[in-house]
């Protein structure tokens, strides 16, 4: 087949790298809470530290990174177009400054300073909805990648809307916030946004990276189809608050679609033509034995007593966040970040150059100790923190949050560490052979 | 001319596609063997006054690239 291609073109710097650059500052903030935790940290999982906690990692690191990453591959891999670039910067900026507002609201427990904080933070998922559900509307490209962002998207108005309802309900006594309430908003915006869109970006990137062939369209998408009805009858059925043989039947419901997700991109990477690791591949293949494990103990979690004791279910619930988000979510953040930002710096100061003379390549834009650096902080903090809630280890856990602390750090540094100025390594690579 | 990029990691494709056009005499073509489309590469060739087709699937393109005529 002989086609004319479509020409993709990358976003500005300005409006990508922001995102990327201060999204692991969230990390730090989610680490130094956990390090500093008392120990009822392990008693509830409601209350106003590990909340805010949760939503430093989840809305400043996860959103934060995925927001960016969303700008540039809708545009750069699927050809869409971001309609407006100066919004799509006044998003970010608008982001940035309330997320940490919110965090802080939350810590603090007021109530007032949430409602104000958490609506600037609602109006900037908002306008990225809008902005990149756009530019994903345009794209002439589709596949399991445009599948899985755009159910990630209408899992995050799903998480918007029911936080800004659990909040209003917070302030004005509407109706009683109850674990299920909370549970459905959580895993809305764990499963429904981060998963999802996950789950379809991986599909794309993974054997982008590692040169694998991209699987059969029709099994990441029935993954992603599986993944999102299981999510939609969990959250209609969590948010009744049942009891415990339909609290279990319900968190079965989110395994079968990621377990297929996860089989498919096992045999991708054993399929992959580049046989070489990089920590693309490593972070990739860390996050699924943490996926893994998160459903076994989110299982655990649904079943409560008399499985276990009532007072060591939110440290079966801290431990399954920890891994749900910082040993599957979070390694296949760091895989991606630290793929796409030194390719997006290299892109926008030096390809007008290629060819031209002397260039440097990516490899002279990275650090690799820093990104490995980055990669154990957080794989250590994951499952310190898991082992240390479960256990009842508060040693383990306050470890477990400097090692995350310690990985944000690291990830930050890595990635600013493109910004530096480089020098080529070498020449342009001569012609290969010469036809006829 | 033909150069065979399979294998190799972004920039480089595109870096060695840009260098060998370069020298590319007029009236003759350039075929570069590919794993991934090189989504990218399309608007500097086109700024750099290159025509392109693309054949094949994806782990096996063909990107054949000339100077556009005009």
């Amino acid at each position: 087949m002989t086609a004319r291609p479509v020409p993709a073109e990358s976003p500005p710097l300005a409006v990508v790298l922001p995102f990327f650059l201060a999204a692991p500052l969230g990390l730090v903030a989610g680490g130094v809470l956990l390090a500093t935790a008392p120990k009822d940290v392990l008693v509830g999982i409601n209350l106003p530290r590990t909340v805010a906690m949760t939503h430093a990692i989840v809305v400043g690191w996860a959103s934060t990174t995925v927001m960016g990453a969303t700008y540039q591959l809708s545009q750069a891999v699927l050809g869409g177009r971001v309609p407006s670039y100066r919004l799509a910067r006044a998003q970010g900026l608008l982001h940035l400054a309330s997320v940490p507002v919110f965090v802080f609201a939350v810590y603090r427990w007021d109530v007032a300073l949430m409602g104000v904080a958490g609506s600037a933070v609602a109006a900037s998922f908002l306008l990225f909805v809008g902005l990149a559900g756009f530019a994903l509307a345009r794209t002439r490209r589709g596949g399991a990648i445009r599948m899985g962002m755009g159910a990630g998207m209408a899992g995050l108005v799903a998480t918007l809307g029911m936080g800004l309802l659990w909040l209003g309900a917070l302030q004005w006594q509407w109706f009683p916030i109850t674990l299920g309430r909370l549970s459905a908003h959580a895993q809305a915006g764990l499963v429904g946004w981060l998963g999802l869109t996950i789950m379809g970006v991986s599909d794309q990137l993974v054997p982008m990276f590692s040169l694998g062939k991209h699987r059969e369209a029709k099994w990441p998408a029935v993954a992603i189809v599986v993944t999102a009805t299981g999510l939609v009858v969990f959250a209609a059925g969590i948010a009744t608050d049942p009891g415990r043989d339909a609290r279990v039947v319900l968190a079965a419901l989110l395994v079968p679609g990621p377990a297929l997700w996860a089989w498919g991109l096992v045999q991708a990477f054993l399929g992959r033509a580049r046989r070489r690791v990089d920590i693309h591949g490593r972070a990739t293949m860390l996050s699924l034995p943490a996926l893994g494990t998160a459903a076994i103990v989110g299982m655990g979690a649904a079943y409560g007593t008399p499985f276990m004791p009532d007072e060591e279910a939110a440290r079966w619930l801290l431990a399954y966040g920890a891994l749900l988000v910082g040993g599957f979510v979070g390694a296949t953040l760091i895989a991606n970040s630290l793929k796409i930002v030194p390719f997006l710096v290299w892109f926008h100061r030096y390809h007008r150059s290629a060819g031209r003379g002397p260039v440097p390549l990516i490899a002279d834009l990275v650090n690799v100790p820093l990104q490995h650096a980055a990669l154990a902080g957080v794989v250590a903090g994951t499952w310190l923190t898991a082992v240390g809630a479960l256990a009842g280890s508060m040693l383990a856990v306050h470890a477990g949050g400097v090692a995350l602390a310690f990985g944000g750090t690291a990830l930050t540094a890595a990635l600013a560490w493109s910004l530096l100025p480089a020098k080529s390594s070498r020449q342009p690579p001569a012609q290969r052979r010469q036809a006829g | 001319m033909e150069i065979d990029n399979r294998g190799l990691m972004p920039p480089e494709p595109m870096v060695r596609i840009l260098a060998a056009l370069q020298g590319l005499p007029a009236g003759e073509e350039l075929v570069a063997l590919m794993d991934r489309e090189p989504l990218l590469l399309y608007g500097e060739l086109e700024r750099r006054g290159f025509a392109w087709t693309l054949d094949g699937e994806d782990g096996a393109y063909r990107l054949t690239v000339r100077r556009a005529v005009g």
